[in-house]
């Protein structure tokens, strides 16, 4: 499916998606700025003819907002996509029914995005009305059962008359196919279109889909939180992070063999079904931050266990790694010495190293002895150096001076990873947005399209 | 000896003038500090097997038959070693049999009141909802402390509810936040955490990672395991995801319209499955890093268990169906007889069991299974 020699069909050229550009009333009486959410992040990739595109990625990511803006269901707040040559962002009225014609979507939940008025002939017909597309009643009844045979309603007499709440999940999901099939267009995005059917009724939706593409010459994004369907049913996978894209390629490339740190966790979070299988547990902290405050530079790097140390670092990674969060904490405000102290019942300092240091991990990659609120720091691997510019911090802390001791740790430990956001750039065949891979060629191009 | 046995346990629910079959006949034993997971398909009476082991059945729902026993009594029964007294075992009148085992299904509103939490825990489905807004996370567990175990002062139960939080990886104090102020990977460790509450023997964790991201989950998951070896409390895990379940079940029961079809020793269940019902489910999972196949679906749709008909649950979605399938739902079959060639019913809860006629010609129904032709048949003869 997924040929060299493909012609592009959609091109998003730094993209980004704001939400709350406004300020609230609240933030305008006390002459605060807006503080936007940035959903989609300034976004570049490209989508071959023929090919399904997935996007993978935790809630909140922004994958159904690059979803939504691909169909033109928002407006960028920067940056055009281009479909078939066509700027989405700038067409004529007649260009853009055109556009609503050839680009159609398929929503989650099947239970709502049918009106439960409608019988499944009026659903499924709606859009060759509005569309202007048959000659007569005639004529279009026929193109409507003709796709519900497609689409697996078969005989299709027999359902056009049911209203959505006589068909089973499956069904409907079909029927929302059906709706989306019917204008015959080029270009489908599917949000989380199975998450909502049972297992037994799933993979027959999956494999339908499949069906149509080849039978309608379809390209398809495939939006999914579930990395399983998302290996099965697509040729190149992106996967997002807080808004931003921070891997693509081939499927089995960014499955088998991720390059980014944030893929490999996310694909070793996933359970596998062969008991036997050999697991590993996602070697990452904490939980996905706000994203009206993302970190600086790199999205992922509080959370990484690559975070990169600077040059002159002669501890582990590891230890690097500890030493950033602990600085985190500090400047966010989130180490308390008075229980770090009392938890610990000895000597001061060390109680809030001990505590600052240790890290929220899975027992496989935590240190022996460690849990998630204590680790003993000379069990790391810390310069001296910095061991004392930690505990000096330590002191102030305790000195009830947090505001001394954020002074003391800014400015030091400073990975590149805090300091700049990573572009994207080719490694292999793939694109990842990690300065992992960007060592060598320190003064690369920004953002390639696609790595064909 | 086993910890919970449950003994044909049919479970219905009152609609209109009909009665809705959701459990029917269901045999299980869980040991201590065993996972027991039990997996299916929506509507087909987990969750409701799940509760009523409890009593938080809805209103319309009652047991209809069956029994619960479970290894423990209630403390007005209880002599000063935490027995059940010899009185109330030789009187029939209370629900307490030789072997010291209670049995859950007779007791009433009150009594059950003091099973739940302080033996038998339950998460619920959708855990980041069950968090009470107005309250403190931390008096919410104080609150389930003191109400199971009245002689806890305050301080007491605020300390062991800052215990339990930190135990789960929250910060202790984050007791004082409300719910609101927990992220969902948070919210799920404070529901487990007060699970733990009162110690029980028994957690029921009823799909505890369906709304959560998979790097959460994953935790979670993790965090569940680690909580079982420290307090060496029984799991029954109830989900519809096969690969969560083979996570982290020792045993597995899957089950179809309200009947268990296949119950067993994990890895038994999915490597050697001999029922024709796992079979075309584990046919229409996706797999991350393994081989990737041909998904094949399952014709047709689950059956309503509106006063269901005779026949095995599964016989209109059954490539291998024969006349003897419409008579009666099969028993429970025991499967190292069948591979043998021989049918006969299983009478270990343990082993591996499954429901199916046609198990003693497992050969045939495995390979056919996999193809994607035999499934498709069905459609075309209904």
């Amino acid at each position: 499916m997924a040929s060299d020699h493909a012609e592009p069909l959609v091109e998003v050229k730094g993209v980004s998606k704001l939400f709350d550009l406004t300020q609230g009333v609240t933030d305008r009486l006390l002459g605060r700025e807006a503080n936007p959410v940035r959903a989609v992040d300034d976004v570049s990739f490209t989508i071959n003819e023929g090919d399904i595109m997935g996007i993978a990625g935790e809630s909140g990511c922004g994958k159904t907002t690059l979803g939504k803006l691909l169909v033109r269901l928002y407006e960028p707040t920067h940056g055009t996509i281009e479909f078939d040559g066509m700027d989405i962002g700038a067409l004529t009225n007649e260009r853009e029914r055109e556009f609503r014609k050839r680009v159609q979507m398929i929503f989650q939940d099947p239970f709502e995005s049918l009106n439960p008025r409608m019988t499944v002939f009026q659903s499924v017909m709606e859009p060759l009305k509005i569309n202007d597309i048959g000659d007569s009643y005639h004529d279009r009844r026929d193109r409507v059962k003709e796709v519900l045979e497609d689409v697996g309603l078969a005989p299709a007499d027999a359902y056009l008359d049911e209203f959505p709440k006589e068909l089973s999940g499956g069904e409907r999901q079909r029927v929302a196919i059906a709706r989306a099939l019917v204008v015959n267009p080029d270009f489908i995005v599917c949000d989380e279109p199975v998450s909502m059917l049972d297992v037994s009724i799933r993979a027959g939706v999956l494999n339908l889909m499949q069906d149509l593409q080849d039978e309608y010459g379809l390209t398809y994004v495939f939006i999914s939180h579930d990395l399983s369907l998302i290996r099965y049913m697509c040729d190149r996978t992106a996967i997002m992070y807080l808004g931003d894209i921070v891997e693509q390629g081939p499927t089995d490339d960014v499955v088998m063999d991720p390059k980014h740190p944030y893929t490999e966790a996310l694909f070793d979070a996933v359970p596998e079904i062969d008991p036997e299988a050999e697991r590993h547990r996602a070697n990452v902290t904490g939980e996905v931050p706000d994203p009206r405050n993302p970190p600086s530079g790199c999205r992922f790097h509080p959370r990484c266990s690559n975070v990169i140390p600077p040059e002159n670092w002669t501890g582990s990674q590891d230890a690097f790694r500890r030493t950033i969060q602990f600085k985190r904490r500090v400047l966010t405000d989130d180490l308390d010495p008075e229980e770090a102290l009392e938890n610990a019942g000895r000597d001061s300092v060390d109680a809030i190293l001990e505590r600052g240091l240790a890290l929220d991990l899975p027992e496989e990659h935590s240190l022996a002895g460690e849990d998630s609120h204590a680790v003993d720091p000379s069990a790391i691997d810390l310069p001296s150096d910095a061991e004392r510019t930690l505990r000096r911090a330590a002191e102030q802390m305790l000195d009830d001076d947090p505001d001394a001791a954020a002074a003391e740790l800014d400015g030091e430990f400073v990975s590149i990873c805090e300091r700049e956001h990573p572009e994207m750039r080719e490694t292999g065949t793939r694109v990842t947005a990690c300065h992992l891979y960007e060592t060598e060629e320190r003064d690369a191009v920004a953002a390639p399209g696609s790595s064909d | 000896m086993s910890l919970l046995e449950v003994n044909d346990l049919s479970i219905q629910y009152e609609v209109d003038d009909d009665e809705v079959h959701a459990v029917d006949g269901v045999d299980f034993s869980i040991d201590r500090g065993e996972t027991y997971g039990f997996v299916g398909e929506s509507g087909c009476g987990k969750t409701t097997l799940g509760k009523s082991l409890v009593h938080l059945l809805d209103s319309n729902g009652f047991i209809a038959d069956g029994e619960i026993w479970f290894d423990g009594t209630l403390p007005q029964w209880e002599n000063d070693r935490g027995e059940p007294r010899r009185d109330v075992i030789e009187n029939d009148q209370y629900p307490v049999r030789e072997d010291g085992k209670t049995d859950l299904a007779q007791l009433d509103n009150e009594q059950i009141r003091d099973v739940r939490w302080r033996n038998i825990a339950l998460i619920p489905q959708s855990a980041m909802n069950a968090l009470n807004p107005v309250y403190k996370v931390g008096d919410q567990i104080v609150e389930a402390i003191r109400r199971h175990e009245p002689n806890t002062s305050v301080e007491e139960a605020d300390t062991r509810a800052r215990d339990l939080l930190e135990r789960v990886g929250i910060d202790p104090d984050r007791a004082d936040d409300y719910a609101h102020q927990f992220s969902g990977g948070m919210k799920q460790r404070a529901v487990i955490a007060m699970a733990m509450a009162c110690n029980p023997d028994i957690l029921i964790a009823d799909e505890p990672t369906t709304a959560l991201d998979v790097i959460i989950q994953d935790r979670i998951l993790d965090e569940l395991d680690e909580l079982q070896e420290e307090f060496n409390v029984s799991i029954l895990v109830i989900s519809h995801d096969i690969s969560v379940m083979a996570e982290i079940c020792d045993q597995l029961a899957v089950m179809y319209g309200g009947k268990i079809m296949e119950s067993g020793p994990k890895a038994e269940v999915f490597q050697e499955s001999a029922n024709p019902y796992t079979l075309g489910l584990k046919n229409s999972f996706p797999t991350v890093k393994q081989e990737q196949s041909e998904l094949v679906s399952i014709p047709g749709s689950p059956p309503t268990l509106l006063d269901p008909d005779p026949g095995c649950r599964f016989v209109d979605r059954c490539p291998f169906a024969v006349d003897e399938c419409e008579s009666s739902h099969p028993p429970m079959y025991d499967v190292a007889d069948a591979e043998g060639g021989r049918r006969v019913e299983g009478d270990d809860e343990k082993s591996h069991r499954s429901a199916c006629y046609r198990v003693d010609d497992l050969e045939t129904m495995r390979t056919e299974a996999s193809k994607e032709e035999t499934w498709q048949a069905i459609t075309q003869n209904h």
